[in-house]
């Protein structure tokens, strides 16, 4: 083949490189005949030239080959051998026709129909008959040539002398087809010298297209078929490739040899054939059986079904299913950057320490510059938020289970649960601003009271340090003593019975409770009977004037105390030695409800206080109002053990949380308006959005639940991150964070978002654990007990029972 | 053989050719390049140093290259910056801060909330959570060239101070009824009716702030005036260069500035006339209160934390808020602020040449020069995240915080109560925190000197006595002198 193709090409090159000798002789005969040539030519060119230039000497414009309007404007046409302008005058005659004069040669010039302009030479031309001829055989579509006849019988070029038996020419065959190429030779010895060198290239052997699966990756495959499937695949996995719809697979009844079951009986066949139109058939072929394949027909309705293929190709409409990549991460919503959701607690700066036992509850007063705290210790301490100071200290004998700062920034008091009592504190002028206590003074008659009880208290301390010096004197001045101490109970019977009367007088509607108001005075002076009491039984054990007295006052004593022995200062073994310690400095009054008080709750405005015992039974849940010595109850009975109540920060609404609901009552009807379900075994404590519209619930069975009241009933979101009891939440005022305390020792802070737009839902983000309480001994698994916001700052407090309090921002 | 090993090995080793410069003119070596091994630290280029002065008690020297401390190896260094061991070295060297001492304290009965002191008079007033400010001026130690001397006690009986082996407050002022939240200093040997009177000012939560007249020997005081308009607690007072106003800031949100001078010269012809009547007695009825401050500076949405007024014209505030704002004292006008992302506790002014130039005689040729010195005008603030935050003033700006903040400091683990900067220095500042710990820093390198850490107690104040003594009031109830010497 090679050798082929090299011999071909080789063959006209062989005659310039190596001319024979006959080639030498032609031409040399060639060349004489171009020589003739030649000089013929140069004669004919010259005789021509010679004859324009007489002919057209003057007339002819130089122009050229363009129109002769391209020179409109001049006066000359072209420039004669001297240079001179060849005038258009001189030219063309009767160049300047205007309008009128072509008008007027309409009429009078017969062959004006006939007469056109060269353009070239701007001259007028009348045609001729014969070219009109020409021009309207032209126009009708014929030939212009009238002679011409197109149908002519055919004439070959050339003569077959002797029919068609021979050749076109009569040239005998070259001879160098029977010689070896010299040339040649000399390719083949240079082919071969570099195939001895092994430097022949496979380059210039032919590629040769060797099998190869298409569809399987490992093989190789020429290139060009790779890139096409590479491109193909790349279509696909954009999407961009749609599969044609795949024809229907043949079955066994489209065998030639079927089962007998699907051959069809007779009436089917009958059937089938009833139906005349294809497409309306159940099928469109009838299955038949045949023995060999050969006998199988010719399918007659191959060429439709081809076709109706080729309408599905292109007529069907194809849609792209598009299959979506989901994972895990992608399905998670995308939490917005901690960075943005910025400033939330972040580390813990400020440690509160002076209590000796677990801390029960902080508050934080409205202002950011006080914090109160209440404690197992039984005691009350009020610190200075920014530099950790223990500024005042109360103490009882009772532990503080709740104590809460006013929030309305013009009364600033604050409200604690010690034991069965609830305590309204003045927290003094030592914290308070001159303006704060001008304003208390106007809000709460009740701190005036207690200013004027101060005195009352100095006066009561002299009789007492009487009392005490009498009991260094003679056992005579003992009838004295007891005489005075019946007076003094005859006025305190007295003051008790004011007390319990003066509530009954100011609320007119039926007392559905127990609780009394007290001032610190009477309270005082309740205490200090029992004292005397005490101290006389232990100094005349055996006197039997005073015994009788005393032992009915011991018997009141007791009934009053009924079952438990809760007291504000003292235990009984207190009465009885002869200690005094109180600090009732600052109390403005004191409440006493008939069972332990573990909640306290105030209204935004600062006039409404809830207090919460979870034993209490009907009177689980009390409203006190501070400025007029009030109590009310509005819960008639019981609807379980209450945990925790809230008041609406703006509308007349209460939130009680049950153990499992919760339920919002609203004030003014005195019904209850919607009871929400979070689903959770043991509810600790609730907190509301200052929005009003969502509401936090955290359970001692780990979970937190967000609630949009308007939405629903159920929980918008349980949270289960704390890995033990949820024993507070807490929503800031201001930022959108809200915080859950657990016994796990852990504060988590969440960042939750509330918008104003009804459609968005809050977003909830938990942006920060923070640690640094532990557990006050490994038996004690409490962790974090309260937890509060700075009301300014984004700052968080809170209360453990490693007996501190931490400050987070 | 092995010798030959050995100067092979030490022809191995990586040299760096280094100059080394210095401003201290006591401390110049010659200006000759040095072949010196990379591996040194500041240790051995301290000691060769040491060894081209020929001292024989070594100093102890740091080095700076390019304005920035060398706290590594010279490689290290090199390596850090990418700077070629082949090109020369400038390393300039200035003698290291000595290692701070404690050295005396100053027990009180509650904690100390603000400590002023001037070591040219060799006292300090103190204010303190149980309402009183207290005058010391026994127990200071102080430096006489690398000699500690200590002040022998003026007032104080000496075998009582054997006995109880304390230090004891030459006076105490009550008056206050809330705690001392900032003193200061006013003036020192004012003339007053022929008599040599201390002037002190003196902030508490009580909303008052008190002007205080001592007697120079220290043996009796009076009240001069009642400064009254706050209506929550003082946080900060702060007195402008001429020493005749002072700005106080308050938890209300607001800064008064308040004139001093006019009420003390209708006291002084109320004293007249009343020696005139000669009525001698020094009651409170001669008391003025004060309840018109010229000025007031409102802006802040929260409580201010503390204030500067480093220049006649200007004064610098910082807030709870988030935010520093410098204010036109003439025009009451805010001139820029800044924003942070935490609240801020303390600030100072390194321009701020903070105590009594203005009437020192003996410092009227430094005060001079201080007056030249402006090379930079650079206020720290200390945040509730424990960072203090370097500004630079000369490029105010209210949209970014970042192109406004120069350096951070972080090191401190709590929030930072006090900030000074030391005196007579362009980059030396202390600052007290929270976390019980008084660091001193260098503003060229980002890790604290020296870190003085007695105890967990909150610092609650600092104050630099002079340049080599720093006193701090602390929350275990002390005040403690801190000495940088140089340690033998």
């Amino acid at each position: 083949m090679i050798f082929e193709e090299i011999e071909n090409e080789s063959t006209e090159s062989d005659s310039d490189f190596l001319p024979t000798e006959s080639e030498e002789l032609e031409s040399e005969e060639e060349r004489n005949e171009e020589e003739e040539r030649e000089a013929f030519y140069e004669h004919f060119l010259s005789d021509s030239e010679s004859e324009s230039e007489g002919e057209n000497e003057e007339l002819r414009n130089t122009i050229g080959d363009v129109p002769v309007e391209w020179y409109k404007e001049y006066s000359h046409i072209g420039y004669n051998l001297t240079g001179e302008k060849i005038l258009k005058r001189d030219v063309i005659k009767a160049q300047k026709k205007d309008n009128l004069d072509d008008f007027l040669a309409k009429f009078e010039n017969p062959d004006y129909w006939r007469t056109i302009q060269n353009k070239l030479t701007g001259e007028d031309h009348v045609l001729t008959d014969e070219e009109l001829a020409t021009a309207f055989r032209i126009q009708s579509g014929k030939y212009p040539d009238a002679d011409y006849d197109p149908y002519a019988p055919h004439v070959d070029f050339f003569d077959y002398p002797d029919g068609k038996l021979h050749p076109l020419t009569n040239k005998p065959i070259s001879k160098r087809g029977f010689v070896p190429s010299k040339w040649e030779a000399k390719k083949i010895i240079k082919i071969v010298k570099r195939l001895r060198k092994q430097k022949y290239s496979k380059r210039r052997t032919r590629r040769v297209v060797r099998d190869f699966l298409l569809w399987s990756n490992q093989e190789k495959m020429p290139k060009k078929f790779a890139e096409k499937k590479k491109l193909a695949e790349k279509r696909k996995s954009k999407g961009e490739n749609i599969p044609a719809p795949k024809p229907h697979l043949p079955g066994h009844e489209e065998s030639y040899n079927p089962p007998p079951e699907y051959l069809p009986n007779q009436r089917e066949i009958e059937a089938w054939e009833s139906i005349e139109n294809y497409d309306e058939k159940p099928r469109n072929f009838l299955p038949q059986n045949f023995d060999r394949i050969i006998d199988i027909p010719a399918y007659s309705r191959f060429l439709n079904e081809r076709f109706d293929r080729c309408l599905d190709l292109y007529l069907c409409t194809r849609a792209k299913k598009r299959k979506q990549k989901l994972t895990k991460r992608k399905i998670i919503p995308k939490l917005p950057d901690l960075e943005d959701l910025k400033p939330f607690p972040t580390h813990e700066m400020i440690t509160y320490k002076g209590h000796i036992n677990k801390v029960r509850s902080i508050s934080v007063d409205p202002t950011g510059n006080w914090l109160v705290s209440g404690s197992d210790d039984k005691s009350i301490k009020i610190w200075e938020v920014f530099t950790g100071k223990c500024f005042k200290t109360w103490e009882f004998s009772e532990i503080v289970y709740s104590v809460a700062w006013n929030p309305n920034p013009e009364t600033p008091i604050i409200a604690a649960a010690v034991g069965k009592y609830v305590l309204i504190i003045n927290p003094g002028d030592s914290i308070l601003s001159v303006k704060q206590v001008n304003n208390l003074m106007k809000k709460f008659p009740l701190v005036i009271e207690h200013e004027n009880f101060d005195e009352n208290q100095l006066e009561d301390e002299n009789l007492n340090e009487n009392l005490n010096e009498n009991e260094n004197l003679n056992e005579n001045d003992i009838l004295d003593r007891n005489q005075k101490i019946k007076q003094k109970l005859s006025q305190l019977n007295q003051l008790d019975n004011q007390n319990q009367k003066n509530p009954k007088k100011s609320s007119t509607h039926k007392k559905r409770h127990n609780a009394i108001w007290k001032s610190p005075k009477e309270f005082l002076n309740e205490i200090r009977s029992k004292k005397l009491i005490f101290q006389q039984k232990k100094l005349n054990p055996n006197n039997s004037n005073t015994d009788q007295l005393i032992e009915k006052l011991q018997i009141e004593l007791e009934e009053t105390e009924a079952h438990d022995n809760h007291e504000l200062y003292y235990t009984k073994e207190d009465y009885e030695s002869q200690e005094f310690k109180f600090t009732t400095k600052g109390i403005v009054a004191i409440i006493k409800c008939t069972n332990i008080v573990k909640s306290l709750t105030w209204h935004n405005k600062g006039d409404y206080l809830a207090s919460v015992s979870p034993n209490g039974g009907r009177e689980a849940v009390l409203i006190h109002r501070v400025s007029k010595n009030m109590t009310q109850n509005p819960f008639g009975k019981s609807k379980g053990v209450v945990q925790c109540v809230k008041f609406h920060p703006k509308k007349p609404l209460f939130f009680v949380a049950t153990q499992r609901h919760v339920r919002i009552y609203n004030l003014l009807r005195g019904k209850m308006t919607l009871k929400l379900m979070p689903g959770v075994q043991w509810i600790s404590s609730i907190d509301i959005h200052p929005g009003g519209d969502n509401l936090i619930v955290s359970s001692y069975d780990k979970k937190l639940c967000w609630f949009d009241i308007d939405l629903s009933t159920k929980p918008y979101k349980i949270m289960r991150y704390h890995s033990l009891a949820i024993r507070k939440v807490a929503f800031h005022n201001r930022f959108p964070l809200f915080c859950s305390s657990s016994d796990d020792k852990t504060t988590q802070v969440f960042y939750g978002k509330v918008f104003n737009d009804l459609l968005q839902n809050p977003l909830i983000v938990p942006v920060k654990i923070l640690h640094g309480h532990e557990y006050p001994n490994e038996k004690l698994e409490l962790g974090v007990l309260d937890c509060v916001f700075h009301p300014i700052q984004p700052w968080l407090f809170t209360s453990g029972a490693d007996k501190t309090i931490r400050l987070f921002c | 053989m092995e010798i030959e090993n050995e100067t092979e090995e030490k022809k191995q080793t990586e040299t760096v050719q280094v100059i080394f410069t210095t401003k201290y003119k006591e401390y110049q070596v010659i200006e000759t390049p040095f072949e010196i091994p990379v591996s040194l630290t500041r240790y051995g280029l301290s000691e060769v140093i040491n060894h081209l002065l020929g001292k024989e008690k070594p100093i102890p020297f740091e080095f700076l290259i390019n304005e920035e401390f060398l706290r590594t190896s010279l490689k290290q260094f090199l390596d850090e910056k990418n700077l070629s061991s082949e090109k020369q070295v400038t390393l300039e060297y200035v003698p290291a801060l000595p290692q701070p001492k404690q050295f005396n304290q100053f027990l009180h009965d509650d904690w100390v909330s603000a400590v002023d002191g001037k070591n040219s008079f060799n006292i300090f007033a103190t204010g303190c959570y149980d309402n009183l400010v207290r005058i010391w001026k026994s127990g200071l130690y102080k430096l006489k060239g690398n000699e500690i001397e200590e002040k022998k006690p003026i007032h104080v009986n000496l075998n009582q101070n054997q006995n109880q082996n304390q230090e004891q407050p030459s006076l105490i002022l009550s008056h206050h009824s809330k705690p001392i939240k900032s003193v200061k200093w006013l003036k020192f040997n004012e003339n007053i009716s022929n008599q040599k009177y201390h002037l002190l000012l003196s902030a508490s939560l009580d909303e008052q702030i008190i002007l205080w007249k001592i007697s120079s020997n220290l043996n009796s005081y009076s009240i001069l005036t009642k400064f009254i308009g706050h209506s929550e607690g003082i946080n900060d007072i702060a007195l402008n260069p001429k020493r005749n106003l002072f700005c106080s800031c308050g938890n209300d949100s607001l800064c008064f500035i308040w004139d001093i001078n006019d009420k003390k010269n209708e006291y002084q012809n109320q004293e007249e006339n009343q020696e005139e009547n000669q009525n001698e007695n020094q009651n409170e009825n001669k008391i003025i209160e004060n309840n018109t401050p010229i000025a007031s500076l409102r802006g802040h949405t929260q409580a201010v934390s503390a204030a500067i007024w480093p220049s006649q014209s200007s004064i610098y505030t910082t807030s709870y808020d988030y935010t520093i704002k410098k204010w036109d004292v003439e025009k009451q006008s805010l001139v820029w602020e800044a924003f942070s992302k935490n609240t801020i506790h303390c600030l100072h002014y390194n321009q701020y040449e903070y105590p009594y130039l203005n009437f020192e005689s003996n410092q009227n040729q430094n005060q001079n020069q201080n007056q030249t010195r402006k090379e930079s005008e650079l206020l720290l603030t200390g945040h509730s995240d424990g960072i203090i935050r370097l500004w630079d003033n000369r490029i105010p700006s209210n949209s970014e915080e970042s192109c406004v903040i120069k350096t951070l400091f972080k090191s401190h683990t709590s929030w930072i109560s006090s900030l000074k900067w030391k005196p007579n220095s362009d980059f030396v500042f202390a600052s007290g925190s929270y976390d019980g710990s008084v660091k001193i820093w260098d503003i060229r390198t980002k890790i604290p000197l020296f870190t003085l850490k007695r105890n967990s107690e909150k610092i609650l104040d600092i104050d630099w006595l002079d340049s080599q003594n720093l006193l701090t009031a602390s929350a275990d109830q002390t005040v403690k002198q801190i000495i940088l010497k140089i340690s033998n």
